[in-house]
């Protein structure tokens, strides 16, 4: 998948089946993509309909990472669906990611 | 007198609650909806009731049997449709007292099975009146904390009231639990986990770390009750059933029950018993 380049923040779509395989090539994808000038990494969500916990390890693994990597970047995760949302809520990674719905308000200093 | 209840037949605003059984039997704070009526019922003076029951009858009458546990005469009219009032009342006589089992005894302002926010505002609701006469064990371990028997609960476990703790239940070390959580009976909350708004299922193991905020959790089944979204969880390191709840204790140990049937006289004394029948470490010169 191609990303969509801005400045300073890159959208990285997730696919629609993120587990297993899918979700390691797409932390790969995720952790080429991210460059010193790099401040916000967006992973798109609104396509994916099943995760499980090789997905939430992939993103946690992402997470750590950026900490270790790219601390400047901050990672949001865009419009999951309610499925997904309350699975990643249910491990946790609300407190990790800041998780944007399409329905929900979304301050831009944040 | 006599009392009609009608229970509601099955919707798909509530499909997670009626998988095992029919709506009216869904587990709610150690019973179901239908044990606390009957149990109202028997307290209000009721003598026999009918259940006109159009959702998986049989679970009904698994669960009331024959009313003996109430002092009730009860019977489970099996309908092909759901009874109207209306309909009920000309079907039995206008001196009967027709009542739908949507609620809870006393709670009429909150409707039970119109969608999952509904059934946990009732559930909340109903917590601090749960505690019924027939209950047994069931005892405040801090403010607005209730633990039924045989819970295990760690101790530097952080307690936010109003919680309910089912018999059997397990909570590991560093759990949070609450506002507003219900913990099933058998359930196993594992160390670090979070449990806020939601209720955990009976035999449901939710998975160290884990948070549950605005969740019903039955098994690996996972419904947020606020939008309704449903999602069956896969690991089960995150959350899973435990299996169906254990046989009782008669059918399990059946010399529990053999053993008042041997009358003092007919029991051999302690001499008479065989050597055979002792471990070779204790037996006596």
């Amino acid at each position: 998948m191609k990303p969509a380049i801005d400045t300073d923040l890159i959208t990285l779509h997730a696919p629609r089946d993120f587990r297993g395989e899918a979700a390691t090539t797409f932390l790969a994808e995720a952790e080429a993509s991210v460059t010193p000038q790099l401040r916000v990494l967006e992973l798109d969500f609104s396509d994916t309909a099943v995760t499980d916990g090789g997905g939430i390890g992939a993103l946690l693994e992402l997470h750590h990472w950026c900490v270790a990597h790219a601390p400047q970047v901050s990672l949001r995760l865009l419009d999951p669906l309610p499925e997904i949302r309350h699975l990643l809520e249910l491990a946790r990674l609300h407190h990790l990611y800041v998780i944007i719905g399409s329905r929900d308000s979304f301050d831009p200093q944040s | 007198m006599r009392t009609i209840l009608i229970c509601p037949d099955r919707t798909d605003a509530l499909a997670a609650l009626a998988t095992s059984g029919p709506l009216v039997c869904a587990p709610l704070l150690g019973a179901s909806p239908l044990e606390f009526w009957l149990e109202h019922l028997a307290l209000q003076g009721s003598t026999q009731v009918h259940l006109l029951v159009s959702d998986r009858p049989e679970a009904v009458g698994a669960i009331a049997g024959e009313g003996t546990r109430w002092g009730l005469r009860v019977e489970v009219d099996a309908l092909g449709e759901e009874f109207t009032p209306a309909k009920a009342t000309a079907r039995y006589g206008p001196d009967s007292d027709v009542r739908r089992l949507d609620h809870l005894p006393g709670l009429p302002d909150f409707p039970l099975f119109t969608s999952y926010a509904a059934w946990f505002a009732a559930l909340i609701a109903w917590l601090p009146r749960a505690r019924t006469p027939a209950r047994i064990g069931m005892h405040e371990i801090a403010p607005d904390v209730w633990a039924g028997l045989h819970t295990h609960v760690a101790a530097d476990v952080t307690f936010h009231g109003p919680v309910w703790i089912g018999a059997h239940a397990r909570i590991g070390a560093g759990a949070v639990i609450g506002p507003n959580a219900v913990i099933e009976d058998r359930a196993w909350i594992d160390p670090g986990a979070v449990v806020g708004h939601s209720v955990v299922g009976p035999n449901t193991f939710v998975g160290g770390l884990c948070e549950l905020n605005d969740s019903l959790a039955a098994g690996a089944t996972l419904v947020n009750w606020r939008d309704g979204s449903r999602v069956e969880v896969t690991d089960p390191f995150l959350l899973c059933s435990l299996g169906p709840p254990p046989a009782p204790e008669t059918a399990r140990r059946p010399w529990k029950w053999k053993l008042p049937w041997i009358s003092p006289a007919s029991r051999p004394a302690l001499g008479t018993i065989p050597a055979i029948d002792r471990p070779p470490s204790i037996r006596l010169p």
